[in-house]
């Protein structure tokens, strides 16, 4: 489904790429975590897979789509149709209510249905808050409809920048396990950054960043 | 609070505004404007009123003059005489005393006025400079004074001719404006008769005509006895014949300005002490005081000021002598004066106005300041949103209270009143209404076009974050409607009655009568008579119209009794224009008494119709020709007749060379092109204004967006096209402008209404019909909105929807 091949990066102003030569395949429906410390580029990845940025070398294919060959209004329609994106600061619209912040990417996509949609809620546990404002929901309820909003048109790939970075350690555990059990039901690809072991651990294949390289963990490392 | 806290306190403060320098730029851009516009509003004021006052009282007072020091060692012919000796020919001796005056010699009422006597042989030398700069210039007649029109009516002599007790000497009054108001000008032989002379009544200036050399002046001050000096011309606030509905409408747009310039100052210190507050609340922890902070805050806003203020005044004075030349034309075709433009007195302007921007930077910081203090002090709950029967209770009051302002209204001060009443009371009701208004719309569109959505729902919160500046753009646009409507009823109102008023073919202009006997066949020659006279004892003109067709036919009326023409021939009573009417309270029916003494008529004469009388300033009385003499010939004719333009002219060169002649076509199209020119300095000023209003206002925005950076960011990654955002974006200010144009068009039709019913009623005692044209409403909105889009391009343009996941990027 997604497929690294020898992607490297580096920033202007580095002396050692951020990301060398890296590779990685993801099968469909599939979750990996990815984990590293603070600044190793992780972020940076999933820039690239997002096609939000560009490897300096390597290829990236998502489904059978190389990115690198994708024009801008493709990419914007690569990341509209087949993408969806959960932030570490939520980065929720304040002006819509949660219904409309969850239908949106359904709308833009064109391919909204009511029906999924309250599934979708009930699911993450937030089918109670179809029409409060923002503003009264707790970190927690914020990150859910924000993975509602990232699943709700049915992407293929999901990409998560430190889900719970925000978050307590028990909201955290709610809040991950609704992800990874949305995604698997819905048979929808994950990637996660993250810092915490914990939600990583949830994943189907566990990943460390370390000098620009993946390294696989082993299922049974502790750390 | 110490001096070195207050000093980080500043320094963190400026560091601030380095870092984030967009509101401290939009409230430094919007002092410098209203300085700016000020400042220009001031000089060209000035300028035209120096224009009018050396126009008027050039010969009197001069550039400079020389004066006694005191009164024991007055200004004698000894003096004049060895200044002449000495080379100082130029020189021109004048007397000014106040003396009384009766209309003739066997007359007991006496009136005082100040009579001065001027050196008409000297003048001749000034007169040539003058007569250049279109100065005052009289004829030395022994037997002639001068006055303006109002000082002669005030003194009501029969036949113009007036006594001076003191010297028993009788003149004929002759009227000019350039004369300065109560005041009597005569030659200074005729001055010093009989018992008055120069020990009774000693000379009181030698004026210079044109400015001393340097030259001059140092020779002066050396060989000027002690008991003389030299004064600069002190300049009177007298005013002469510039239009005081021109300098209303100056002042007006200037404050209109100021004002809007005030809303966006408010705007921009709420958006700035938002954009900093987490950085104060820092500074609070780190132990400065809030007293100590909030001067800070103030100290930074002042030297914001300094500079703005300073800067502001300096372009204003630059914009104004750029302007000179076409002012000056401006000037000398619509009032016929001089407009040369003023040497600006820097200091003083940049004095006054950082004292003013001083003052009105502490006055507005206040509720800024006292939001920001009550947020660093206690966490603020979330505001509740006002509930809709809130709303409507809210708006009926506003309404209420506006209805009750306008009816209560009676004076000028009043309706100056109403009409900023109104204004407010209309930003009340943008505040409430605007954010439902959009949300309404925003529900009439579908939810399937998700972008538009966010678009409507973001420009909601736009006009929340953007209360004030939307607020500014209100009023400017309010205003900018109110004019537009106003002046086109005033110009609609203006074309008719002229059409209607001249309804002879041809006007001949000409100072000596016309034989009866010459005139050609088919053709009958109405001369227009008029007496200055004097209704209630108060100043009015009388006129005469022709009780006969095509004239009947053209009076148009406001009012108008039954049988009205026949009672009117019949002597019975008088029409009377809307300023007697409204001066005196006169309704139809009731009567009034004229002075009788130069016409044939009886009093008490009856109110027998009102007629509109758009532009004079002056009280008028229409009476048939019997009620005058010949004599009273008001130097025109109306002209009916059958014949061609190029006939008449013909007979004319060969009856009255001197005398001109125009077709009706032509004074109606060349007093069209007049009123025209009077509005373009206005509103040259009121597009200025709502300039001012709609970039601010998308300064303000564009201030706002910059907080919009993740959702905007958030977007692009969701897969929203650049073009598809900008437009989005492009929408959303659109829509907001829109919203305010729609609740400021009625608001702007209700302020036309007040500035021709009670602004114009209580100024200048006259008014005309409302016309509310739908091209002039569209227009006044197309123009804002245009304005608005024009400024829009730009920093939607600029927006580079970069991003990445965190954010980080900036826009």
């Amino acid at each position: 489904m997604l497929s690294l091949t020898h992607v490297s990066r580096q920033f202007e102003r580095a002396s050692l790429p951020i990301l060398d030569d890296l590779s990685l395949h993801i099968d469909k429906g599939k979750s990996v975590s990815i984990r590293g410390a603070s600044g190793c580029g992780k972020s940076t990845l999933l820039s690239l897979i997002a096609g939000l940025n560009t490897p300096d070398s390597g290829n990236i294919t998502v489904g059978n789509a190389s990115l690198s060959q994708l024009k801008s209004t493709e990419l914007d329609d690569y990341r509209k149709h087949r993408l969806g994106i959960i932030y570490q600061q939520f980065n929720l619209l304040d002006c819509f209510n949660v219904w409309d912040n969850i239908a949106f990417t359904a709308r833009l996509k064109g391919n909204y249905t009511k029906a999924r949609q309250e599934a979708l809620m009930a699911m993450m546990g937030i089918d109670n808050l179809a029409d409060a404002p923002l503003s009264q929901l707790s970190g927690g309820e914020q990150q859910r409809v924000a993975i509602c909003r990232a699943l709700n048109h049915e992407p293929s790939l999901v990409l998560a920048d430190e889900p719970t970075g925000n978050l307590d350690e028990a909201t955290s555990e709610t809040v991950s396990n609704a992800l990874f059990d949305v995604c698997k039901k819905t048979n929808t690809t994950l990637i996660v950054v993250t810092h915490s072991a914990e939600v990583a651990r949830l994943a189907d294949a566990r990943y460390q960043l370390h000098n620009g390289k993946l390294h696989l963990a082993h299922p049974d490392e502790r750390e | 609070m110490n001096i070195r806290t207050l000093w980080l306190g500043t320094q963190a403060l400026l560091a601030m505004a380095r870092k984030r320098p967009w509101e401290p730029l939009l409230v430094a851009l919007s002092i410098m404007l209203a300085a700016s516009g000020l400042t220009a509003v001031t000089l060209i004021n000035e300028g035209a009123l120096q224009g009018e006052l050396a126009q008027a009282d050039s010969v009197l007072t001069g550039a400079e003059r020389i004066v006694a020091v005191t009164d024991t060692a007055p200004l004698t012919r000894g003096d004049y005489a060895a200044l002449r000796r000495l080379g100082f020919a130029r020189f021109i001796s004048t007397t000014t005393h106040p003396l009384s005056v009766l209309c003739t010699a066997e007359d007991s009422s006496l009136r005082s006025v100040y009579v001065t006597g001027v050196d008409s042989v000297a003048q001749p030398v000034s007169a040539g400079n003058s007569k250049a700069s279109g100065a005052f210039a009289f004829s030395p007649n022994a037997d002639i004074a001068y006055a303006t029109p109002a000082t002669i009516a005030r003194l009501g002599c029969k036949d113009n001719k007036i006594t001076i007790l003191e010297n028993s000497h009788t003149y004929r009054l002759n009227a000019t404006a350039a004369v300065p108001k109560n005041r009597i000008v005569v030659d200074i032989a005729a001055f010093y008769r009989s018992q008055m002379t120069t020990e009774t009544h000693p000379l009181t200036a030698l004026v210079a005509p044109t400015s001393l050399s340097a030259d001059e002046r140092a020779r002066l001050n050396t060989q000027l006895p002690q008991h003389l000096k030299i004064q600069a011309t002190q300049q009177t606030t007298e005013v002469g014949t510039l239009s005081a509905s021109f300098r209303l409408n100056l002042w007006a747009m200037g404050m209109l300005m100021a004002v809007v310039c005030a809303f966006v100052i408010v705007n921009a210190l709420h958006l700035m002490y938002r954009a900093r507050l987490a950085n104060l609340i820092r500074l609070r922890q780190l132990g400065i005081g809030l007293p100590a902070l909030s001067l800070a805050l103030t100290t930074e806003m002042l030297i914001y000021g300094a500079i703005a203020s300073t800067l502001g005044v300096l372009s204003g004075a630059w914009i104004t002598r750029e302007l000179t030349p076409t002012l000056a034309q401006t000037f000398s075709s619509l009032f016929n004066l001089n407009y040369n433009g003023l040497d600006p007195q820097l200091g003083s302007l940049l004095a006054t106005s950082n004292a003013i921007t001083a003052a009105g930077i502490i006055i507005t910081i206040m509720a800024p300041l006292w939001r920001l203090r009550s947020q660093l002090q206690v966490k603020q709950n979330e505001r509740t949103a006002v509930s809709l029967p809130v709303k409507l209770v809210s708006s009926v009051a506003i309404a209420f209270m506006c209805t009750v302002v306008v009816k209560l209204t009676t004076t000028q001060t009043q309706a100056l009143v109403s009409v900023v009443v109104i204004l407010l009371g209309g930003c009340g009701i943008v505040l409430m209404w605007l954010p439902p208004l959009l949300q309404g719309v925003r529900k009439l569109l579908p939810s399937s076009l998700p972008l538009t959505q966010w678009s409507i729902a973001s420009a909601c919160q736009l006009s929340g974050r953007t209360r004030l500046a939307v607020c500014a753009f209100f009023i400017a646009l309010s205003a900018n409607t109110g004019m537009n409507v106003m002046v086109d009823s005033f110009r609609l109102a203006t074309e008719s009655w002229i059409s209607q008023r001249l309804t002879a073919s041809h006007y001949i202009y000409t100072g000596t009568p016309i034989e009866k006997s010459a005139w050609p066949a088919q053709t009958s020659l109405y001369p227009g008579l008029q007496q200055d006279t004097s209704v209630n004892d108060k100043p009015a003109s009388a006129r005469v119209y022709y009780p006969r067709q095509p004239f009947i036919g053209a009076l148009q009326m406001d009012a108008i009794s039954e049988n009205a023409w026949q009672r009117y021939v019949s002597g019975e009573g008088v029409f009377i224009n809307q300023q007697l009417a409204f001066r005196e309270s006169l309704a139809l029916g009731e009567t009034l008494t004229l002075d009788t003494d130069n016409l044939n008529v009886q009093n008490p004469l009856t109110v027998l119709g009102i007629y509109p009388d758009y532009g004079n300033p002056d009280s008028q009385v229409f009476l048939p020709p019997d009620a005058f003499s010949p004599e009273q010939f008001a130097n025109v004719y109306a002209v009916v007749t059958e014949l061609e333009l190029a006939t008449l002219k013909s007979w004319l060169g060969r009856q009255a060379p001197d005398a001109q002649i125009y077709a009706r076509d032509d004074l109606i199209s060349g007093s069209m092109e007049t009123f025209d020119n009077t509005f373009i300095v206005t509103d040259a000023l009121n597009i200025a204004t709502l300039l001012v209003a709609g970039v601010s206002f998308l300064l303000s925005v564009s201030l706002v967006v910059l907080d919009m950076r993740q959702s905007l960011s958030l977007l692009r990654s969701l897969g929203v096209t650049s073009v598809k955002l900008k437009l989005s974006l492009a929408c959303q200010y659109l829509l907001l402008c829109a919203g305010t144009v729609l609740l400021a068009l009625p608001f702007g039709v209700l302020l036309a209404w007040v500035f021709v019913n009670q602004v114009n009623r209580f100024a200048f005692y006259w008014i005309y019909p409302l016309q509310i044209n739908i091209d002039v409403l569209l227009g006044s909105a197309l123009v804002s909105m245009a304005v608005v889009s024009l400024f829009l391009l730009i920093p939607i343009g600029n927006i580079k929807a970069k991003l990445d996941l965190r954010n980080e990027v900036a826009l």
